[in-house]
């Protein structure tokens, strides 16, 4: 994580609504475009409360007994997420 | 414990906003209108895209191909113990939030959410998004037509997050 933060500080932040998004003329995503939401739709997510709620509602025993495997498969999604920008932005130019 | 804390957290930030401008000396109500002005503009400008994924959501679900598609991974499931309605929440999991709630509150009755398809249910749902969804949203608000490897990386990431839920709950 800590080098995927440097990288996307070098090549600026490919926050929504910055330059970038606005001013894309030939209509391409770019590598910080797709950067950015393949990371977020990984989605980290701490507390899932929705779901516990859900649970909460039908009964469950343990509601919140999903918070510590839900943050493990998040992890998970999201190290899968950083590892395919890693590796579509290390054939181009290492770094 | 955590349910009244998850009450108490948006009142608490809500009120943490408008206490920090008003020791800013920012006029908060001013700056409330303009805000609520440009999330009106974002509403208009995604607002098709979002109709024509809300159909489409309707009608996959109103034909039958959901329950279809559970039946052809109908042996998978069975195999592993699941119920035959995960198969469907995941694929509607990608497009739209509020359908795949449906669908999980329709497993939690059958099942119960302690459940071994309730608990692959509550952990699946907690690590993956909406990927369809976000994607049109954001692209369609840049105007861009070619996502390149978004679409890859994405669906990715969300089938790794799957296999992490099914590992997990074993």
């Amino acid at each position: 994580m800590e080098e995927l933060a440097k990288l996307e500080e070098e090549r600026g932040t490919p926050g929504y609504e910055t330059a970038e998004w606005r001013t894309n003329e030939n209509r391409a995503a770019s590598d910080a475009m797709c950067a950015f939401l393949v990371l977020n739709i990984s989605s980290l997510q701490l507390i899932p409360v929705n779901m516990i709620v859900y649970r909460t509602k039908y009964g469950s025993a343990n509601p919140s007994g999903i918070i510590l495997p839900a943050l493990i498969a998040t992890c998970f999604s999201t190290l899968a997420g950083v590892l395919v920008i890693k590796f579509k932005y290390g054939r181009k130019n290492r770094c | 414990m955590l349910m009244r804390l998850s009450a108490i957290i948006i009142p608490a930030l809500i009120l943490y906003i408008v206490l920090n401008g008003v020791l800013n000396r920012t006029d908060v109500y001013d700056a409330f209108v303009k805000g609520a002005m440009d999330g009106v503009k974002t509403v208009v400008n995604i607002l098709p895209t979002l109709v024509g994924l809300m159909v489409a959501v309707g009608v996959l679900r109103a034909s039958g191909f959901l329950s279809l598609l559970g039946s052809v991974f109908e042996g998978i499931t069975k195999k592993a113990g699941i119920g035959a309605e995960f198969v469907p929440l995941v694929f509607i999991k990608m497009f739209s939030s509020s359908a795949a709630t449906g669908l999980v509150l329709d497993i939690f009755k059958r099942y119960g959410p302690d459940s071994r398809t309730g608990l692959l249910t509550s952990i699946m749902m907690s690590c993956t998004e909406t990927c369809f969804y976000t994607m049109s949203v954001y692209y369609m608000a840049a105007k861009v037509k070619k996502t390149r490897w978004t679409l890859a990386g994405a669906v990715f990431a969300t089938a790794v997050g799957i296999l992490a839920s099914v590992v997990i709950v074993g």
